[in-house]
């Protein structure tokens, strides 16, 4: 089947030559023939392919379509606000959940501006410049407050994003999607709150399951009890107590609890440096939904500080400052005591009046810090001369008054008013000078001189005024009898 | 519309050719290369197959030089059909002034293309 037989023109004509360009004719045509086979067959593959690509087509525009009614389910049953408004934020659109913020027909063609509260302004501002110019959604989307229709004063907060809406290039919408993180940011503002007093809260607070095993402690609870939080945390709060209290209280605590869901008083714990200390506690019940227990709040304040507090004004209500001895008002109180004592026992004793002897002079040449010195001295010497059971106090000026249980005689009477008198006859220095003074002593025997306290302090006051009469450093004894005071050391 | 003129003097080739070029041209058909030259000269075809072997006359070479020599026929496009190993033919057609060349066998679907491309031109 060579073309180069039938193409030979060389070979001479004939029967052969006609046979020959017959079948010559036959093989071209059957090789055309096979060529369109071919061809054929491409055109097949081809169309094949083809078809395959139109299903391709076919089914994409269907999962498209589908997919676009997807989208719009999803943004009906969104929860986030979505609206389209034109560039200058006009509403053209919303969303079922828009109705958060205001009836669909009130929110067709307002600014969404206008419901903006003006501090968050700038922040829509932002957001709205940022779509336009095509920045895009900056991060998570800033925050907006919304007011919403008339009647509802709460704000509407909102995490905004906007987006430009483009179609060949051009601007035709802004969509915006707000989501609503108002209960959010309330929670997180309760939280906040409530963790900013737990930490900074002068009160020590536990908190416990209900079996009372600690969960969590506050700084101050470290600060009052001594126990860091990483010591007590999983161990029983009764680690706290100071064995003051008996079962039955305990008893009856819990039982409050569990009853009442609260209980309040005064309690006694233990620190961890073992000082037992008065606390105010208050332990609340934190309840779930159903009104279950699900922990107890403990919150108490250390009183030891309070009674210190309060201990310390009563020892300055009762002290004169200066000198730090008792003052009139405890003096009157111990001479009450002394005296309702005696009376039942019938223990006698000696009040002893003192005015200091040239005082004056101290006070004007050397100014009241030289006077105070002095008083203060004289202080120490007549608190460091009586016995332990006396009672030195300080009731005026230069005025001291002790109180002697027991003492009684004009010898013990008249040895412990010698050593007196010398001790104040000691020269006293001050500021590198030497002052001397001296006590003018007047003493009063109960019951011998009087039996009330009007009566001793009277009888006091009269001989020392004689001891005084007599030029000072010495001391009287009243004399019962009229006009007459027993007088043991003269002045030397 | 676009007409063409096939010149080949195998009738089932030119059936074929007809059949490959569809109904987007008007097909007119010579078996020899007298009538060929005749029928271009009446009918002005756009485009002229022209096969170069053919009893008679005329051959295909001598049918392309008569178009091309012709001022009413030589812008007439003409793409030539040969069988397989005639190179020279090929050198020789265009020469002539053919606009196209093919060889026996050829792929339909290429000659068509063919056509289309040269009338664009």
């Amino acid at each position: 089947m060579s073309h180069s037989d039938a193409l030979d023109n060389s070979r001479p004509a004939g029967g052969q030559t006609v046979r020959l360009s017959g079948s010559t004719r036959d093989a071209a045509l059957h090789d055309q023939l096979y060529r369109y086979a071919e061809d054929l067959q491409q055109l097949i593959e081809r169309n094949g392919a083809l078809e395959a690509h139109y299903q391709t087509l076919r089914e994409s525009t269907a999962l498209l379509l589908e997919s676009r009614e997807e989208l719009d389910e999803l943004l009906r049953s969104s929860r986030d606000i979505h609206l389209v408004t034109d560039a200058g934020g006009n509403i053209l659109q919303s969303n079922p959940a828009g109705a958060a913020l205001a009836p669909a027909h009130l929110l067709m063609g307002c600014k969404l501006q206008d419901r903006v509260l003006p501090a968050y302004l700038d922040n829509f501002a932002a957001l709205q410049a940022g779509a336009i110019e095509g920045i895009g959604p900056s991060g998570p989307g800033h925050e907006m407050h919304l007011s919403r229709e008339a009647g509802d004063a709460s704000p509407l907060i909102v995490s905004a994003q906007a987006l430009a809406v483009r179609k060949n290039g051009e601007l035709c919408y802004l969509h915006w999607i707000l989501r609503d993180v108002t209960s959010l940011r309330e929670t997180e503002f309760e939280t906040q709150i409530s963790s900013m007093v737990f930490k900074h809260a002068g009160e020590g607070v536990a908190i416990t399951d209900i079996e009372g095993e600690i969960l969590a402690v506050n700084p101050a609870f470290s600060r009052i009890t001594g126990y860091a939080a990483a010591e007590v945390i999983g161990r029983n709060l009764s680690l706290l107590s100071s064995g003051r209290h008996d079962a039955a209280f305990y008893a009856a605590f819990w039982r409050a609890l569990r009853e009442n869901g609260n209980w309040q008083g005064e309690i006694y714990n233990r620190r961890k440096n073992g000082e037992i200390y008065p606390e105010w506690l208050t332990v609340s019940a934190a309840r779930d939904g159903d009104g279950g227990i699900l922990s107890y709040i403990a919150v108490f304040t250390d009183l030891s500080r309070l009674l210190q507090e309060e201990k310390r004004l009563s020892f300055l209500a009762h002290h004169d400052p200066l000198t730090g001895l008792p003052n009139r008002l405890l003096f009157q109180d111990r001479l009450g005591q002394t005296l309702s004592q005696s009376r039942r026992s019938g223990v006698q004793f000696t009040l002893i009046f003192i005015d200091l002897d040239h005082f004056k002079p101290i006070n004007d040449t050397f100014g009241h810090a030289g006077g105070d010195h002095v008083l203060q001295e004289v202080a120490r010497r007549l608190a460091g001369t009586v016995r332990e059971c006396d009672t030195v106090a300080r009731i005026g000026g230069d005025e001291f008054v002790i109180l002697a249980p027991g003492l009684v005689g004009d010898t013990d009477i008249g040895s412990l008013c010698g050593k007196m008198i010398d001790a104040l006859r000691q020269p006293i220095q001050f500021d590198g000078h030497e002052v001397c003074i001296g006590g003018s002593f007047g003493c009063a025997e109960y019951p011998n001189h009087g039996d009330d306290e009007v009566l001793l302090l009277k009888c006091a006051d009269a001989a020392m005024y004689r001891a005084k009469a007599a030029g000072g450093s010495t001391y009287v004894i009243y004399d019962a009898a009229p006009g007459s005071f027993h007088k043991l050391k003269e002045n030397p | 519309m676009t007409k063409i003129l096939l010149v080949d003097d195998h009738s089932d080739i030119r059936r074929l050719i007809r059949i490959t070029l569809g109904k987007a041209f008007e097909v007119l058909e010579a078996e020899d290369g007298k009538t060929g030259l005749e029928i271009a000269r009446n009918q002005k075809p756009d485009l002229v197959v022209l096969d170069v072997m053919m009893p008679g006359e005329l051959d295909g070479l001598q049918v392309l030089d008569a178009i091309k020599s012709d001022p009413q026929l030589k812008h007439t496009r003409v793409i030539m059909v040969t069988a397989r190993g005639q190179a020279r033919d090929y050198e020789i057609g265009m020469e002539r002034g053919a606009d196209g060349y093919f060889i026996k066998p050829f792929s339909p679907l290429q000659l068509v293309a063919a056509i289309k491309e040269t009338l664009a031109k």
